[in-house]
């Protein structure tokens, strides 16, 4: 078989999964839809490996009018997506194994959970692979209405519902631009293949770099960067944990893809939309993380942290788009691939720590970090596996966060030495906010961690948690084998990157770059081993001083004071408030103090976040539109005379017509 | 022999180093004082001791104490020391260097949080918030540096700075007063922290290990006085010349070690911790240092091109 019929293969063994689904019993539904999956999953990835192995596969089927020829391509690009979404289906149906067991035979309708999750990894294979304009615009559509129905999973409760809806509206805004974009493009040459749009751009220059700039607002808010990241932080946590980890760490990056593909139809744009994207990834990287570091609710915190990640992942783009206009090579393979790096280490660490955050709410009823505490003790494996996660995310070493982040620290230092006179401001600008992000989701990570898992419980909860089930547990432990993988042999990867970035970038690589690259991230490795060697000599060297000594348990040091249970542990707000009060101007906080002159054990204080950019860009230009369109709220009257009129002038419209064609 | 000579400096100075500073805050005290060898023998005490673990704490606990070792050992191999000869070297090690020190902090906090104590919280919270302002001041003085020699590694930046031209005499003592500070808020010195306060309230690093003991707290303690080292080792590194001689450059190096741990002890003897809240804008202040190096270097770099 080629790759394009391994591919069909698990086109059709995916959508047989969430067919099959509706036709079994609650109990049976995720079981069956995980084997359907894993047996989708291998010959995607064949044809994913065969890809990078052997060549782009590419196919092509004519679905007649008005579509008309409609290529499949599965380029080295598309083929790093199609591993993603693979893998992203397997995990997402084997955590949901274990996370929807208490709603079998429920009127949740996991029928259709499983149908439309079938239905959303067809629809993002075909989005990465098909190549004709209106066919993607199908798929795409399809894409969000399936992830909308999964958000929406919790439908009884309110704030479910009016998430998915926000979700749905952001989305179609963001349809509204490649709608119109696509349009341009199709109008003036007169097709819906990429193709042609590529023979366009390339004689049409920059006069159609504004129909670039509506794509990246299109996929940017699929993408999540600010200012149009503002679904991400409602959506992920409305939405199931098997769901949220597939729209994280999968979904959101076909806006990353649609931002390549585009790239690549526009031969790399111009140098002046390549710094945009480097400074606007820049912001969204700070916000995304700043805002993370301000939240309470563990999924709300993990889809800021997203937002943060979608940022690391466009500095890395827009680093490689100036290395590549300012004639930096080096700095063009360094950017690029440690974007590439950091979307496939993103999907790991993301599904990663949402599975930890589902085995959570899934024994303890709670998203509040404030109500939990100590659950390390109960659950061992959950908190060892969130803990690798946290590490990873926070990009430290030895894991995969650190290696993606490593190459855009690389070519930036790189970057100061070119002769050009803004990359190296760039370049410094660039490390800067890199390491603040850093340092950022470090202390957010700490703060989640340990709020959640370590000390003691904060509140009773209605149970006590017990560790969460096998199947969660080994869901969790694939992607965070591969966060450790990742990190050590991250420079096996620089060659696929190659491969990748030549579907973007109108320029090859000359071997002895990629070769220089391969080696820094080889240091790293070896680094990372000797870490990994000194470590455990300290831990060796610790148990044989302790050999034969008296290793006693006993509380901690209270300061005599006794009165205290898990309520005097520092909180999730309390821990960060220090650093969030030197950027109180960035966020806003409106804050609440009820019953102000009564007792201290009376009074209740709440501080409810606010993003800026949601109450300073979105709701107001929200709120203009409404006011422009209650302007037409007199078509839509609710009185049946006024409908018929409308029947009548539309068929005298059409009569009117039809006779003058006939003159 | 690099590694010989590093790795034996690196055993023994950071004792030295916490030795020499409680020396001069006696004798500036009026007070004889311990021994400069103190620091030592309580660190061969501590190894000898059993230890007591608090009952809320997982196994994270009693692991981190070493992972913080073990960072601050392999940080300590990017560092160049005389002749600015370091262990280990290649483009962009300085990242790395920082990413150890940063994963040192992530256990460090962790561990605190692990004992469930509201004292410890709060230090694990506020060296949150301390590392959060020096982290990218270090960041961007490092690009400053790299694109002021066009090298990429520690011991390459350093062996490339030309100490003797016109910019450098702006350069380099805005540098060394960068690192200088660093040196204080990552050993948790004061004026950002002291080591001797009695009151767990006060108390940033020291609260933080308020539970730990025996060997564990005795491997943080080492980390502690090699991580003020290292960044003491880098400010040497601007004032040895690379023409000089491997043993000569070994004994200026040493002599400069001894200088900042004075220098922090006078410090310590004549500057009160500062306010909590005037905290952040002192740590301002290392940014806005280091944002001078980079803005002169940046020009110069321009006008020379």
């Amino acid at each position: 078989m080629n790759p394009s019929q391994w591919f069909l293969a698990g086109l059709l063994l995916t959508a047989a999964g969430g067919l099959a689904a509706l036709f079994v019993r609650d109990k049976w539904k995720s079981r069956l839809y995980f084997v359907f999956s894993f047996a989708a999953a291998v010959p995607l990835i064949v044809s994913a490996v065969s890809v990078f192995l052997s060549g782009t596969a590419a196919a092509s089927f004519d679905l007649g009018y008005p579509a008309g020829r409609v290529p499949f391509v599965m380029d080295a690009l598309a083929a790093l997506f199609v591993v993603l979404i693979a893998l992203g289906n397997v995990l997402a149906a084997l955590n949901g194994t274990g996370y929807l067991k208490p709603y079998e035979g429920s009127d949740k309708g996991l029928g259709a959970y499983h149908f439309n999750l079938g239905l959303m990894t067809v629809s993002m294979l075909l989005v990465v692979t098909l190549q004709n304009a209106l066919a993607f615009l199908i798929v795409w559509e399809l894409m969000s209405l399936s992830s909308f129905f999964l958000a929406a999973f919790d439908k009884e409760k309110a704030e479910s519902r009016s998430a998915a809806l926000y979700y749905f509206t952001a989305m179609q805004v963001g349809l509204a631009f490649l709608l119109t974009a696509f349009s341009v493009l199709s109008a003036k040459c007169g097709s819906f293949l990429f193709d042609d749009f590529r023979a366009l751009t390339a004689s049409g220059g920059a006069s159609l770099n504004w129909v670039l700039v509506l794509f990246l607002l299109g996929f940017g808010t699929k993408a999540g960067f600010v200012p149009l990241h503002t679904w991400l932080p409602k959506a992920h946590p409305a939405a199931p944990a098997p769901v949220s980890a597939f729209m994280s760490g999968v979904m959101i990056k076909t806006g990353i893809y649609g931002i390549l593909r585009m790239l690549g139809i526009f031969h790399g744009a111009g140098i002046g939309i390549a710094y945009g994207i480097l400074a606007v990834s820049l912001l969204t990287a700070f916000f995304g993380i700043l805002y993370a570091l301000k939240q309470t609710d563990v999924k709300r915190l993990l889809a800021y942290s997203s937002i943060e990640n979608i940022g690391i992942i466009g500095t890395g783009i827009g680093l490689g788009l100036v290395g590549y206009h300012t004639g930096n090579p080096f700095v063009a393979l360094a950017g690029f691939a440690g974007a590439f790096l950091h979307i496939a280490a993103h999907f790991f660490m993301k599904t990663l720590l949402f599975f930890g955050s589902g085995s959570v709410y899934l024994r303890a009823h709670t998203r509040n970090m404030e109500e939990l505490g100590g659950l390390a003790k109960s659950m061992p494996g959950t908190a060892a596996l969130f803990l690798t996660g946290s590490l990873a995310i926070s990009a430290l070493p030895p894991f995969c966060g650190f290696a993606g982040e490593f190459l855009l620290y690389y070519g930036s230092v790189t970057a100061l030495a070119a002769p050009d006179k803004t990359l190296p401001v760039a370049a410094v600008a660039v490390m800067t906010v890199l390491s603040l992000v850093g340092i950022l989701a470090l202390s957010s990570f700490v703060k989640a961690y340990s709020v959640i898992f370590s000390g003691t419980p904060r509140t009773r909860l209605h149970s006590d948690p017990a560790e969460a089930p096998a199947s969660m547990l080994a869901s969790a432990a694939v992607p965070a084998l591969f966060t450790v993988l990742l990190g050590f042999g991250a420079f096996l990867l620089v060659k696929p990157a190659v491969q990748i970035a030549s579907n973007v970038l109108p320029q090859a690589f000359a071997p002895e770059t990629s070769a220089s690259l391969a080696a820094s991230l080889a240091n790293l490795g070896k680094a990372f081993g000797l870490l990994s060697a000194v470590f455990l000599g300290a831990l060796g060297l610790r148990a044989v001083l302790l050999r034969g000594k008296k290793v006693e348990r006993f509380k901690t040091w209270d300061c005599g004071f006794r009165g205290g249970d898990g309520k005097v542990q520092y909180t999730a707000t309390s821990f960060s408030l220090p650093t969030l009060s030197v950027f109180s101007p960035l966020y806003g906080v409106h804050h609440v103090d009820k019953n102000r002159e009564k007792l201290l054990s009376e009074r209740s204080t709440n501080d409810r976040n606010r993003d800026i950019f949601e109450n300073g860009i979105i709701r107001p230009a929200g709120a203009r539109l409404k006011k422009f369109f209650n302007l037409f709220s007199w078509v839509q009257s609710g009185n049946t005379q006024q409908y018929i009129l409308y029947g009548i002038l539309f068929l005298a419209a059409i009569l009117v017509s039809i006779i003058g064609a006939k003159k | 022999m690099t590694a010989l000579v590093n790795t034996a400096v690196f055993l023994v100075t950071p004792f030295l180093f916490l030795g020499v500073i409680g020396r001069v805050k006696s004798v500036w005290a009026g007070r004889k004082g311990p021994s400069v060898f103190q620091p030592f023998y309580d660190f061969v005490r501590l190894l000898k001791k059993g230890e007591v673990v608090s009952s809320s704490a997982t196994l994270l606990f009693r692991a981190a104490p070493s992972v913080v070792l073990a960072c601050t050992v392999l940080a300590a191999l990017f560092v160049p020391v005389y002749g600015k000869h370091s262990v280990l070297s290649f483009a962009g090690d300085f990242v790395l260097f920082s990413y150890l020190v940063g994963l040192s902090k992530f256990f460090m906090a962790a561990m605190a949080m692990e004992t469930g104590s509201p004292f410890e919280g709060m230090g694990a919270s506020r060296e949150m918030l301390y590392s959060t302002l020096a982290e990218p001041a270090f960041f961007l003085l490092m690009g400053s540096l790299a694109l002021f020699t066009r090298h990429a590694s520690f011991a390459s930046i350093f062996s490339g700075l030309n100490v003797s031209g016109g910019i450098s005499l702006l350069v380099v003592p805005l540098c060394m007063i960068a690192f200088f500070l660093m040196l204080l808020v990552e050993g948790c010195r004061v004026p950002f922290d002291d080591p001797n306060t009695h009151l767990e309230l006060t108390m940033i690093h020291e609260v933080m290990i308020l539970d730990n003991s025996g060997p564990d707290l005795a491997f943080l303690f080492y980390s502690n006085g090699l991580k003020m080292v290292l960044f003491g080792s880098l400010i040497a590194a601007f004032v040895i010349p690379v023409s000089l001689a491997p043993w000569l450059g070994l004994l200026v190096y040493l002599a400069i070690l001894f200088a900042e741990a004075v220098l922090v002890g006078l410090v310590e003897s004549l500057v009160a911790r500062f306010k909590l809240s005037y905290v952040p804008q002192s740590l301002l202040l290392l940014f806005s240092i280091t944002l001078i190096a980079f803005l002169s270097i940046i020009s110069f770099v321009r006008w020379n091109s």
